[in-house]
């Protein structure tokens, strides 16, 4: 027979064990990204001057990994009146950036460049066996009905107490974050290195690169991305999209129905808006320039993709 | 399905909720598989198919077999058997692998045409379960062992979700009579709850579960982005770095394999069964025998029965005993996944264990040493043996012919720089940290064996303490992003 002590044990043991961790996020400051919107406030309520013309990037971490200073001062050389921001935030995605958009528009860049790809439009709950999926069924429950985050991230919490609590000891020295002047959203932890190829084979992770698109343009993502597109016409702005580039490792796990309708929403978006829209997507796949096979690398080997985006816009502003 | 997610746990808790309900012998046995072939459904969906078609496989041939008489249907039963059950692995798991060899082959030949890939998704579990099936009709055709009774207990065994993906290997003449035992004692007028779950299975089951859960969440998940950073690129590396992640990914592999091992083990014996144990200790073997005696023993085990003492094991002359223990680890590192760094590190230690028996066959008088069986004796055994262990965990990990040999050479020929050896201990802290406790838990573990038993001895409160803490130590530092265990690949 069971005992209801033991039962009872192991209920408690599960109640205190998460009560505890829920009370740390709760109580440390770190865990809410009060960082970020510190840092947006910061650089949205900034005063340029009105000679300042600015040039923003936007998109994810695809986009973030750009060299911005390298952008910056090439096109600052040739342009001086010109200023040039990479606006990106881990995790972009239309639906996220267009709460943000009116700060951007507030500060009436003149040209923005939005890099978009696969993942900006993923559709989770599109099946990816021919027979029912519990498993997608589940995650979809858990993410869309009852809004449980998968981005709660205890060990940050854990690993930034033990800092705060040996900081004296100078055993744990602040981490070293890579922070571009231009890259205000973004951050890199590390000078990063290629990686080589084999290691971009290994299929560690390829669950969450199976990504699958509609090619309906009523989509949230892609509804909003119009809104995006419609907001900066409406103030005059220019805006560029790009499609940001992948490795082919990637791209190989991406069914062709999938980039069929990725293309098909940007050849409307460019006939309806009538935008210019560069392909990345496959531009660098066989450069030995990659982080993994979704992010170029920030390295002094991987600027290419920051040139390739340089001379973009050195074309825009020649014209 | 892993077992580190929340689905696990809620699926656990519902399974262990009906089971203790269950008052019917039939309904507890169809309930037990319906959970298996869900739990595998889960993550697989179509590929449960071929999970089936294995059990009916082995359940129909298994009893033609028992049946018949005539030696020559019996072999040719076995054949058909073996061929089904080794052609689905062969087929879904090396097909690409073939084909990419041929491939290469042909453009020293000028062949202008290549065979395309297949792209065959690689069923999760499918080694460990054509295993199992394979040992079933193997163990009748030799008459060790009596068919299944019923399809549904057989199928039950193939499907036992605990162990299913990821072993131990069961076999089938440990399972079954367990299972047997259960209806056996229901029939007898036991109540069906008093042979599921009891309070001592579940207080052992849990704190079983919970070292898995630790060594899997808290020292694998944890060491091993240390690990990845050095072996993603190692090549300008110094000696000491990529001696610290090969270390690193040797406590990796362990902790989340044998913490998967306990998982299966405890989630079993809650439900009232038990699993064989397939890890006891291995960075303390003295010798490469010794080594495969404690890790992965249901494979070793599983491969010494079916394949190395078919093939004469040690019975013939010397040179056979070391060509059958090369072709036996050979075909073990395949074992591990359709790529030659598994087939290098299964060589490696094919090699290692042939020339420990070469030397042993040369000079039996090191048998007789007293020196080994001393406790410095030993140690130096266990050191030496370690060093050849971790060695071959290079070509396991690092699939990069350039950066594996560049890897062996750094750790086989010393070359020590300061800023780089400071570079990696300021930089890995945590992980460093994780493996300096391992080492430490390990070696008490090693050295008080009954480590289980005295937490299964302590009082309520103390338990209560123990699980506290364990599961803290999961979630806080738990990066929101559960892992793979390393083993679902294979």
């Amino acid at each position: 027979m069971l005992s209801k002590k033991i039962v009872t044990s192991i209920i408690l043991s599960f109640v205190i064990s998460f009560g505890l961790l829920f009370g740390l996020l709760l109580i440390d400051q770190n865990y809410f990204p009060k960082e970020k919107i510190i840092r947006e406030h910061e650089f949205y309520t900034k005063e340029f001057s009105s000679e300042d013309n600015l040039i923003f990037i936007m998109g994810s971490s695809h986009v973030g990994q750009l060299n911005s200073t390298l952008i910056h001062e090439t096109i600052s050389q040739k342009f001086p009146l010109y200023m040039v921001y990479n606006l990106s935030y881990t995790s972009d995605k239309p639906s996220e950036r267009i709460k943000v958009i009116d700060n951007a528009i507030r500060l009436n860049p003149k040209i923005v460049l939005y890099g978009i790809s696969y993942r900006d439009f993923e559709v989770n709950s599109i099946q990816k066996h021919p027979l029912p999926d519990p498993q997608q069924f589940f995650n979809d429950l858990l993410r869309n009905e009852l809004e449980v985050s998968n981005k709660i991230n205890p060990k940050v919490t854990t690993l930034e107490n033990i800092r705060k609590i040996f900081t004296d000891t100078g055993l744990f020295p602040p981490r070293e974050v890579i922070k571009l002047d231009n890259s205000p959203f973004y951050n890199f932890y590390s000078y990063q290195i290629v990686v080589n190829e084999i290691e971009l084979k290994q299929p560690k992770d390829n669950q969450q690169y199976t990504i699958n698109i509609k090619s309906s343009l009523e989509e949230k993502q892609v509804r909003d991305l119009n809104s995006i597109i419609e907001k900066l016409h409406k103030n005059k702005i220019k805006i560029i999209i790009f499609s940001t580039p992948l490795h082919q490792n990637y791209l190989d796990l991406i069914s062709p129905e999938t980039k069929s309708n990725f293309s098909n929403i940007l050849d409307r978006i460019r006939n309806t808006y009538d935008i210019k829209i560069y392909d990345f997507s496959d531009k660098y796949v066989n450069e030995n320039i990659w982080f993994d096979i979704e992010h170029v690398a920030y390295n002094k080997k991987s600027s290419i993709f920051s040139e390739d985006i340089t001379d973009i816009i050195i074309t825009e502003l020649k014209k | 399905m892993l077992f580190n997610t929340i689905d696990f746990i809620i699926f656990f808790v519902f399974v262990l909720a009906v089971t203790i309900t269950i008052k019917n012998k039939k309904f507890y046995i169809l309930f037990l598989l319906g959970a298996g072939y869900f739990f595998f459904y889960y993550t697989s969906n179509y590929l449960i198919s071929l999970l089936i078609f294995s059990t009916l496989l082995d359940y129909f041939i298994g009893n033609q077999i028992w049946k018949t008489d005539i030696l020559t249907r019996k072999k040719i039963l076995l054949v058909i058997s073996l061929a089904g059950n080794l052609g689905l692995l062969g087929f879904f798991k090396y097909a690409d692998f073939a084909i990419l060899q041929f491939n290469i082959f042909g453009q020293y030949l000028d062949l202008v045409e290549e065979i395309p890939l297949l792209h065959l998704a690689l069923p999760i579990g499918i080694s460990f379960y054509t295993f199992q099936t394979i040992s079933y009709t193997v163990d009748i055709y030799r008459g060790k062992l009596k068919p299944s009774k019923s399809f549904w207990e057989f199928a039950l065994f193939v499907s036992f979700f605990p162990q299913l993906v990821a072993g131990p290997i069961v076999r089938a003449s440990e399972f079954l009579p367990q299972l047997r035992a259960k209806i056996d004692s229901f029939d007898a007028g036991i109540k069906l709850r008093q042979i599921t779950i009891n309070s001592k299975n579940l207080k052992l089951g849990i704190t079983i579960m919970m070292f898995g859960f630790l060594k899997k969440m808290f020292f694998a998940d944890n060491i091993a982005p240390f690990v990845n950073d050095i072996f993603v690129n190692p090549i300008g590396l110094e000696s000491f770095s990529i001696i610290l992640a090969t270390i690193g990914f040797g406590i990796q592999i362990y902790c989340d394999f044998s913490g998967y091992s306990d998982i299966a083990i405890g989630a079993a014996l809650i439900l009232g069964f038990k699993l064989p144990i397939n890890f006891n200790k291995p960075y303390f073997a003295t010798s490469p025998a010794d080594f495969w005696r404690r890790w992965h023993i249901s494979l070793s085990s599983w491969l010494r029965d079916y394949l190395y003492i078919p093939l004469g094991g040690s019975k013939k002359s010397h040179v056979r005993t070391y060509t059958n223990l090369a072709t036996v680890m050979f075909l073990g590192g395949l074992w591990h996944g359709a790529s030659w760094n598994f087939v290098i590190w299964g060589l490696l230690h094919g090699s290692y264990l042939a020339i420990h028996r070469l030397i042993i066959n040369k000079f039996p008088i090191l048998n007789e040493i007293q020196f080994f069986k001393t406790r410095i004796g030993k140690i130096i055994s266990i050191l030496v043996m370690q060093y050849f262990v971790f060695l071959a965990w290079i070509p396991f990990r690092v699939q990069d012919m350039n950066s594996m040999l560049y890897s062996i050479q750094k750790y086989l020929i010393f070359d020590f720089q300061t800023n780089g050896i400071l570079q990696v201990l300021i930089s890995n802290k945590l992980a460093i940290a994780l493996m300096g406790l391992f080492v430490i838990l390990h070696f008490i573990l090693y050295m008080k064996p009954n480590t289980y038993e005295k937490i299964l001895g302590l009082n309520l409160k103390k338990w209560t303490i123990f699980l506290i803490i364990s599961m803290s130590a999961i979630l806080f530092f738990y990066d929101g992003n559960p892992a793979d265990f390393i083993y679902f690949k294979f």
